[in-house]
């Protein structure tokens, strides 16, 4: 038994989370974006700050990458998932293995993830990345959505002690910073046909609460705007029952009684902010956008022109077009995952809304048949990992023991080539 | 969306009927704000508008509210900051005419007085848009176009001019004594006037 645990590396579109296998979190979280010179290949103008001897080298990932923006090309490695660039994602890889995780990558397993209904071939290119450029021990390449929902299971919350096949069985809802995405998995296999896919994500989020803030006039300096309005989501926003009531609370006033003045509700917060360039700090209030913001999930039309469907409803018909024999699983097991569902009450008024389609639709079939089927009773279920569930559902696969029987090793890839990655069971023959 | 039933109604062999069904659609399950005061058939209308009763003590067409309750100025107001934002309006009936026509008006007092938001100035402005003549439903270019009816004549119109009339400066009174309250003062202003930009469903007087 190999003493070298098992690397965890989830590239998603927005973030990459790297860590060991056995950890709660992962161990650094990057921003996926490289920065990479702006004259290769041709001959170097001698420059007096020339760091990098090594014109190849002369490349940044993450936070460094956006530091170094002006004298770099600075460009997104994967875009709604898929990746984009290969060159990018091996100069990406490298980076991150020797410079942030430092470690050797012959003698560790590597976990890496992707979207799913990604192709065989991008399978293939990544086994070949890892096998030939890294020479790692073994590659297991896990479904995101289906990972998530391993989390859920096995995860530190949960007391199950054994489990089947049978149990992968959910609907996962990732919404991350690009896109939000609705994966139903039945018996660890994503239903292809059925993913739901919704242009709306943290990023709508994040635009629409600094143009609340600009409308209002607060003082919002232009180069820190969108870490602002970030900052204010992250920490102030979460999600209400109903829109008008929500406003009503907003309008409570109460009697302060140590001064005896009229108070505002107590709904409206102030955030501080330090301007970077100049130090300066100023406040900035913050009113109705706590709310309004991820009130969009249910209301798209007040952000987006031209989508109207809430995710209640995708959910909903992503459910409804799975076999009839899966459905009520599905229904029963809702899984989050992805930064943009940390909102306060998510779970909650997604369920609701859920069960009022479900619970609807069920009257509309006793009424027409006469027979009353069993109701189904909806559960959205967060967990403490959601913003990386991904990522903990990998390094709880690694550090199972059945986790050796089903990576493939270096030595197969060998003898056999990349098609071996084309497929990664979750389990081993005959569990 | 209406609720749509596919259904696929087949005899067997020996007699039973078995029903097959297909798709049961369900109507849009996004919240949306309407008066209450809809449902009743009760209400007079003029031109489209019902004429509902509200708490105001100016002249005109509209009876006065015996209860405390919200009246349609009331739940216009309510729901304001919150219809602002839909690229749709369904209306449901008379009562909602009157909450599309509150709407567009307390946008345009909020655009009025985002100008100059300082309080003698904007009492100034408010009473000039409440002065301002409503004009005729009937006449091309008027902002609520198919949704006002023509009347039945010029006694119907002149209600329906009135009826607006005692809107405005009813509408106009409460929105000012929210932005620029006696007991607590601007408190709620910028937060209010934040909306002044936007348009309801692109429209305007």
């Amino acid at each position: 038994m190999s003493q070298f645990s098992t690397v965890v590396i989830d590239n998603g579109t927005g973030y990459t989370k790297m860590g060991y296998a056995g950890n709660m979190e992962p161990s650094y979280i990057i921003p996926t974006v490289l920065a990479d010179a702006i004259n290769k290949g041709t001959t170097k103008v001698a420059s007096q700050n020339q760091k990098f001897e090594n014109p190849e080298l002369d490349f940044f990932i993450g936070d460094d990458a956006f530091a170094h923006q002006k004298s770099h090309n600075l460009q997104y490695i994967i875009r709604s998932g898929q990746i984009e660039n290969w060159e990018a994602m091996e100069k990406f890889w490298h980076r991150a293995i020797y410079s942030q995780l430092r470690c050797e990558p012959e003698e560790h397993r590597f976990i890496l993830t992707e979207p799913p209904l990604n192709t065989p071939e991008n399978r293939e290119q990544m086994a070949e990345i890892m096998f030939e450029t890294f020479n790692v021990k073994g590659l297991f390449i896990g479904v995101q959505a289906t990972l998530a929902l391993y989390a859920q299971i096995c995860g530190p919350q949960s007391d199950v002690k054994s489990f089947s096949k049978g149990d992968l069985t959910g609907t996962v809802i990732d919404s991350g910073d690009g896109v939000t995405h609705v994966f139903p998995v039945s018996d660890g296999f994503v239903i292809g046909s059925c993913v739901k896919h919704i242009p709306l994500a943290g990023k709508d989020i994040t635009k629409f609460i600094l143009q609340q803030l600009r409308d209002r006039g607060e003082p919002v300096p232009a180069d820190d705007a969108m870490d602002i309005a970030q900052k204010v989501k992250e920490r102030f926003g979460y999600v209400c029952k109903d829109v008008v009531k929500e406003y009503k609370k907003f309008d409570e006033k109460t009697l302060d009684e140590s001064t005896g003045k009229i108070v505002q509700s107590n709904k409206f917060k102030k955030y501080v902010h330090k301007q970077t360039m100049t130090g300066a700090t100023f406040e900035i209030d913050i009113g109705y956008e706590r709310f309004l913001g991820p009130e969009m999930f249910f209301h798209p039309e007040f952000i987006h022109n031209d989508w109207r469907s809430p995710l209640d409803e995708i959910v909903d018909n992503s459910i409804q077009s799975c076999p009839i024999d899966t459905r009520r699983k599905l229904y029963e097991n809702i899984v989050l995952s992805g930064g943009s569902t940390l909102f306060k009450d998510f779970d909650q008024r997604l369920n609701k809304q859920v069960q009022q389609r479900v619970d609807d639709r069920l009257k509309q079939y006793e009424t027409l048949t006469g027979q009353a089927p069993k109701p189904i009773k909806v559960n959205v279920s967060q967990n403490m990992v959601q913003r990386y569930a991904v990522w903990f559902g990998g390094s709880v696969l690694g550090s199972q023991e059945h986790f050796q029987k089903v990576c493939h090793s270096r030595e197969d890839y060998m003898e056999r080539g990349p098609s071996i990655c084309r497929h990664n069971p979750l389990f081993p023959q005959g569990f | 969306m209406g609720l749509k039933v596919y259904n696929n109604i087949e005899k067997t062999r020996n007699g039973k009927i078995l029903i097959q069904l297909k798709c049961v659609q369900l109507p849009s399950s996004v919240v949306t704000y309407h008066s209450t005061f809809n449902e009743e058939a009760k209400y007079p209308t003029a031109c489209g508008l019902a004429i509902l009763p509200i708490k105001t003590k100016t002249q005109g067409p509209a009876p006065k509210a015996e209860t405390e309750a919200d009246d349609v100025i009331d739940e216009a107001l309510a729901q304001f900051r919150a219809n602002i934002f839909f690229k749709n309006y369904e209306v449901r009936g008379p009562a909602d005419k009157v909450i599309i026509y509150l709407t567009v008006y307390i946008q345009k007092c909020l655009e009025v007085i985002a100008k100059n938001p300082v309080e003698a100035e904007a009492k100034k402005a408010l009473m000039a848009l409440m002065g301002e003549a409503v004009p005729s439903p009937s006449l091309p270019g008027f902002f609520m176009g198919s949704l006002a009816l023509k009347g039945k004549g010029a006694a119907e119109e002149e209600k329906f001019r009135q009826y607006c009339k005692q809107l405005k400066e009813e509408c106009g009174a409460r929105l000012f004594r929210i932005l620029f309250n006696p007991e607590y003062g601007t408190m709620d202003l910028k937060f209010w006037l934040a909306f002044s930009k936007r348009k309801f469903l692109k429209l305007s007087f």
